[in-house]
């Protein structure tokens, strides 16, 4: 193992560590609440950047996907008393065709026009929640989804009913999206996709077939943005057809360029942000929205490739500094 | 046998002909260049032989089996490769990835290999790095591994991309324009990598401008000129055609001689 | 068929879409010469309304000058917004991208800050043209009447600026070539903060001329810049005379399918005639 690599595995045993303890430690009920935010829209997040750093393309309809994930998990939970647990998987294939779908007409464009017509997807989709109240609750929006529970024989039964205990649910979920997400990079086929978004014509000339490999990435992303759907309806208990809004959007793109587009660590430390810093600045609920805007607009202009790259490279430098004379 | 055959290729863009009755051959192993004036046609000619245009007559043969109209990706993956007038690389991602992305038609894991780590995985993956290796030998790079693409100098992208079409192993290769912009230095060594390319047994169809080149490796030569074949020979013959002489290299010689 | 009724929705739809058509343009004129999407061009078209209805509210001014007062505030935004936010991003390989995220992030900011100091609701300012005309048989909203005439004066006064006149040329130039332009010594960056300017006041027009008729409220610019992405996809890149007309027919369509099929997936017409254009023609139907 290089030195480099032991240094990187040390930092990612003691980060782990460190969330293993850390709601432990902090026992004020709201931060942990916001812990386990951070830690849904985390996966959320990945899931937007698999689409803006992995693919090189901006959805403005990703929010589509997270919602609908929330809906089949609370409605299939709450209404027909389908079990927690099924309803993972439920979201997540949900998710994962209605993305399969809208990519296979979507992406034979690129750029603005994707952009838009996935916008106006989730706007579609949004209004159909909202009118088809037999099955929906329309505005209304579905109560009382049931929080997970693991019921193992002579245990007594874990209930993920609150912040504490969702939090490592979530954490679960997590570590499982990035390792997945880090595994696909490494893969044949995350390697083509690295490809695609760097030159698209080049890529076809190795063979690659392009819409083939986006439509699969692109179906990768909405059954990422289900899981995190999944999770925050059943630790919210109540959803609405708010999640379809373009709120979400607007949260995923402030987290995955602030933190850091086509990194692992940068949604997540987007999310940190998106989360913590307003109530660290004590920044009204209402003010919230305007700070972000600015602050998009800031990073957009000053630096796109978000906080965490920048991180890295502060980080590098300060660790290689005595070997910068001998490159 | 002959490795490509180009029979009676006709292409018109809304009224203009670009390309009329063009045809030949190229043996395997050999290398034949394109020569021709500027907008003569030989850029299209590229662009239908690899899949980005439709011929609107005659047909491409590949080792005897028809390929007109396939889609790019399949003719590349049937073992056509090319190389872009203009750089034409991945520009953000190493030297290294580069390649490995190149070599995408002959790595077989797949997404669960990957996710398990797999042995078979593993193996590939050590492959890969083997095999990167190899080709940045082949054409003098080892030492730019790591290097990002866009940071390397414009004669060392034009051998990374040598590099990558040849990642995909093919039996014949376009090259267009390839010493584009190069000073005679790197020139010499761009045709002793295209004659070890010749070596390896890799069939090469080269357009280039620069005579001083293509006088010296090819054994045969095409002339188009206003998308018309106007001779075909060895280098000899074609320097002594009169048509050809005053169509083209009129000019041309007197360019290499400066 | 109660012709009554029928001219009744087409005098509301050919209203309606020349409203979305005045908004289409100045999101067409960025996107021609700039090349980029302004996504905030909805919020602009609101604080239009916002600035009008608060000018006679709150200082009293005559509507003849409240309006202009409103449309300069907002090109003034609209040249700050260029320069410090836009134009940075151009000329990149990504610039489609940024450009529109930034513009994404604008929109944000202004209409949440726009919900902090007016709140959720309408100023409540006494606006003109509120009454209702009777025209033959249709009793027609006054507000509806000028917004037609007074839309279809600017678009043909546009017209007018952009074939004939030399800026209006210089304009052309730019949009239809940027490297040629800059070569002929045209200054690229006046261009570009002109156009957006333009387009700006374009936009806030638009907000004035509908105040009237429509709810003014810090939400109206995220429904209009909806409305704007249908006409520009279903009408192309950079066609004013389709963004012209996909407007107005787009306003009649919803009124009609609005009235005789479905009030409440009105909305959704625009969004599937998008989608299916996009389907069968992405460059939309009149590509330049």
């Amino acid at each position: 193992m290089t030195e480099s690599s032991r240094g990187k595995y040390i930092l990612y045993g003691f980060l782990f560590l460190l969330a293993i303890i850390a709601p432990i430690v902090l026992t004020n009920e709201y931060t942990r609440h916001l812990f386990v935010l951070t830690l849904i829209f985390s996966i959320f997040g990945l899931s937007y950047d698999l689409t803006i750093g992995g693919m090189g393309q901006v959805s403005l309809g990703h929010q589509a996907f997270f919602g609908l994930g929330a809906y089949i998990a609370g409605l299939l939970s709450e209404r027909l008393q389908v079990p927690v647990w099924f309803c993972l998987p439920a979201a997540v294939a949900g998710a994962g065709i209605l993305g399969l779908f809208l990519g296979y007409v979507s992406l034979r464009t690129r750029g603005a026009y994707l952009a838009i017509v996935m916008l106006g997807f989730a706007m579609i989709l949004w209004m159909i929640t909202m009118g088809w109240r037999d099955v929906t609750y329309g505005q209304a929006g579905v109560r009382g989804i049931p929080s997970p529970s693991i019921a193992l024989p002579l245990l007594p039964e874990i209930k993920f009913d609150s912040p504490l205990s969702y939090y490592y649910l979530s954490l679960a979920l997590l570590l499982f999206v990035m390792y997945f997400i880090s595994r696909l990079k490494q893969s044949r086929f995350g390697r083509a996709i690295a490809g695609i978004r760097e030159n698209e014509d080049r890529a076809i000339l190795l063979g690659i077939n392009v819409f083939a490999h986006l439509l699969m990435m692109f179906t990768i992303a909405a059954m990422v943005a289900g899981v995190a759907g999944f999770a925050y309806a059943h630790y919210i208990s109540f959803i609405d057809p708010k999640v379809l809004s373009v709120y979400y959007m607007s949260m995923g793109l402030i987290m995955v360029i602030v933190g850091g587009s086509g990194t692992l660590f940068g949604p997540i430390f987007g999310a940190f942000v998106f989360f913590f810093v307003p109530e660290w600045l004590r920044i009204a609920e209402d003010v919230r929205l305007v700070f972000f805007g600015i602050v998009l607009v800031t990073f957009i202009i000053l630096m796109p490739e978000g906080i965490y790259p920048r991180l890295v490279m502060f980080w590098h430098r300060l660790i290689y500094s005595d070997r910068v004379g001998k490159e | 046998m002959a490795i490509l055959e180009v029979k009676d290729i006709i292409k018109d863009f809304k009224g203009l002909r670009a390309l009329n009755k063009v045809g030949f051959a190229i043996q395997q192993g050999e290398i034949l260049g394109l020569i021709g004036p500027n907008g003569s046609g030989k850029t299209t000619l590229f662009n239908i032989i690899t899949g980005f245009l439709c011929p609107t007559g005659g047909q491409v043969l590949f080792k005897r089996k028809g390929i007109t109209g396939f889609k790019p990706n399949q003719i590349a993956g049937l073992g056509i490769g090319r190389v872009f007038q203009h750089s034409s690389l991945f520009p953000n991602l190493s030297v290294k990835e580069n390649l490995v992305i190149g070599r995408h038609l002959k790595t077989r894991n797949n997404i669960f290999g990957s996710l398990v780590n797999a042995s078979a995985y593993r193996q590939s993956e050590k492959g890969l790095e083997q095999k990167a290796r190899e080709l940045l030998t082949f054409v003098g790079l080892e030492s730019r591994c790591d290097m990002v693409a866009r940071n390397l100098p414009y004669g060392e992208q034009r051998e990374l991309e040598l590099a990558m079409a040849l990642a995909a192993e093919p039996e014949l290769l376009l090259l267009d324009e390839p010493a584009t912009g190069m000073n005679p230095g790197e020139t010499r060594r761009l045709m002793d990598l295209v004659k070890r390319l010749q070596e390896a047994g890799i069939a090469i169809l080269l357009v280039e401008h620069n005579m001083r080149l293509v006088m010296g490796i090819c054994s045969r030569i095409v002339v188009i000129d206003f998308g018309v074949k106007i001779a075909e020979g060895t280098p000899e013959e074609i320097t002594s055609n009169g048509e050809v002489i005053s169509a083209y290299l009129g000019k041309s010689k007197n360019d290499a001689k400066s | 068929m109660d012709w009554q009724i029928f001219g009744l929705q087409l005098m509301y739809g050919v209203t309606t879409g020349v409203a979305y058509a005045v908004f289409a343009l100045g999101l067409t004129l960025i996107l021609g010469v700039m090349g980029i999407i302004n996504v905030a061009h909805g919020e602009l078209y609101m604080l239009g309304a916002m600035l009008y209805c608060s000018a006679m509210y709150y200082f009293s001014l005559h509507f003849l000058l409240a309006a202009p007062v409103a449309i300069l505030a907002v090109c003034a935004i609209g040249a700050i917004c260029s320069r410090v936010a836009v134009e940075p991003l151009l000329n990149s390989t990504k610039t489609l991208l940024t450009t529109m995220l930034s513009t994404i992030a604008i929109s944000m900011s202004f209409m949440y800050g726009s919900l902090l100091v007016w709140g959720a609701k309408t100023v409540p300012a006494d606006l003109p043209f509120t009454g209702r005309l009777e025209l033959g048989p249709l009793f027609v909203p006054e507000g509806r009447l000028v917004l037609t005439i007074v839309g279809s004066l600017v678009i043909v006064l546009l017209y007018l600026f952009v074939g004939k006149t030399k800026i209006g040329k210089v304009i052309r130039a730019t949009a239809q070539n940027k490297f040629a332009a800059s070569l002929m010594g045209i200054d690229l960056k006046k261009v570009y903060g002109l156009s957006f300017t333009i387009a700006a006041g374009l936009a806030a027009l638009g907000g004035i001329l509908v105040a009237p008729i429509w709810t003014s409220n810090p939400f109206m610019g995220q429904l209009m810049i909806l409305k704007g992405f249908v006409v520009v996809i279903v009408a192309g890149m950079g066609s004013i005379g389709g963004a012209i007309l996909v407007g107005v027919l787009l306003g009649v369509a919803e009124t009609f399918f609005g009235y005789f099929v479905s009030m409440y997936y009105r909305e959704g017409l625009g969004y599937a005639v998008m989608v299916i254009t996009l389907l069968l023609r992405p460059k939309g139907l009149f590509e330049r």
